[in-house]
């Protein structure tokens, strides 16, 4: 584990078999599609994320102060997620530590929930997940839960540097990307996410809740959204929608 | 040495866009939230998106003036914070915000529409760029 980003459990886990991660990123589509997760499944705490490199910022939640970055679940699925975004001077460690952990408590599947923008979204009802897996086992993982591979394209943020390290270490990662808003928090991809979410681990996370608070969430979410952006500045988080330099 | 005007001018265009970036997105005392908002141009356009949950199409009131684009829109209901930091109830009621626009706009050739609670305005610019012959 990185010293640098060091992952503290309050509630120890000798194995977990899946882990979840949404972070702060496009649309906000990963964050809140497991942190509907979480809420649904009712996942207990179970620990959180300590480092100099992140901001020092700690949130107060029912008259408790909580480190932003934190662990829910049990030993079948582990979901972490942060309330701040991750700035880029901290997303290498934070995959480092992550991936070096998963593979401590032998992950069977680490799976990446985010959002990749596309120009159109207002137009789209039910917008579309593509995945990006690791490894021969993620691909047939994606093709039996009938998710579209993303055949070509950039990945920018966390998920694409817990892409980078799972590579290094041989570790079963997917990404789960879809449809999103660039700008703005988008609980209707957040339920595609978790629908396939639901298809790849087998779970059976209701949406309807999430939909119905939909406008709720878009305006509780929008300085958390301004401050995400802002983020995306200094990591060239547009080249996602840029089109790839194909002349083979 | 001396700053030149251009060199000024930047530098109070960066501090109040450093500003406007990092205050609050609301004002309790008039109960307005201010929206999430995208400003994009093209040669021939400025195109402002905003998000607008909780928006109805016939409630949303925008006027352009120079340089300005102006929003005005209620809620459908009040949006509440409870127990939240020193407030023990705050209430918002409407979205509000004037988008500085990048240059001057054909107010008369504007064209909005609102779909899935997303407020996308074209506006076509006053003066296009001068067709250059390429020899």
């Amino acid at each position: 584990m990185s010293e640098e980003m060091r992952i503290i459990e309050t509630k120890p886990l000798d194995s977990v078999k899946y882990c979840l991660v949404g972070m702060p990123d496009t649309g906000l589509t990963g964050m809140i599609a497991v942190s509907q997760i979480v809420e649904s499944m009712k996942l207990p705490e179970i620990g959180h994320i300590e480092s100099d490199l992140l901001p020092p910022v700690m949130v107060i939640h029912d008259g408790v102060p909580k480190f932003p970055i934190r662990l829910f679940g049990d030993s079948n699925l582990t979901v972490l997620t942060s309330e701040t975004p991750i700035g880029t001077i901290a997303i290498e460690p934070l995959s480092r530590s992550l991936t070096a952990w998963a593979i401590e408590k032998k992950v069977e599947i680490l799976v990446s929930v985010s959002g990749i923008a596309v120009q159109n979204r207002m137009e789209i009802e039910i917008p579309q997940v593509f995945g990006v897996a690791t490894n021969e086992k993620g691909k047939k993982l994606l093709k039996e839960a009938e998710i579209q591979v993303l055949e070509e394209g950039f990945m920018v943020g966390p998920h694409a540097m817990i892409v980078k390290e799972s590579l290094s270490k041989g570790l079963t990662n997917i990404v789960l990307l879809a449809q999103s808003h660039s700008g703005y928090p988008d609980p209707g991809a957040a339920a595609s996410a978790i629908n396939a979410v639901n298809k790849l681990l087998n779970l059976e996370v209701d949406v309807k809740k999430l939909l119905e608070d939909a406008e709720d969430i878009r305006v509780k979410t929008r300085e958390l959204m301004q401050r995400t952006n802002k983020s995306f500045e200094g990591m060239a988080k547009t080249q996602e929608q840029e089109l790839p330099a194909m002349y083979g | 040495m001396f700053k030149s005007f251009d060199d000024i001018e930047r530098e109070i265009d960066e501090t109040f866009e450093e500003l406007m970036s990092s205050r609050p997105m609301w004002d309790s005392s008039t109960g307005r939230l201010e929206p999430l908002t995208q400003v994009k141009e093209s040669l021939d356009k400025i195109v402002v998106t905003m998000d607008l949950p909780l928006v109805r199409k016939e409630d949303i009131h925008l006027t352009i003036e120079e340089k300005n684009l102006n929003l005005e829109a209620p809620l459908v209901r009040c949006v509440r914070y409870e127990r939240w930091g020193t407030h023990s109830d705050c209430k918002f009621s409407s979205f509000y915000t004037i988008v500085n626009l990048p240059t001057r706009v054909n107010p008369d050739k504007a064209k909005a529409k609102f779909l899935n609670g997303v407020l996308s305005v074209e506006l076509p610019k006053t003066v296009k760029g001068k067709k250059i012959n390429v020899e």
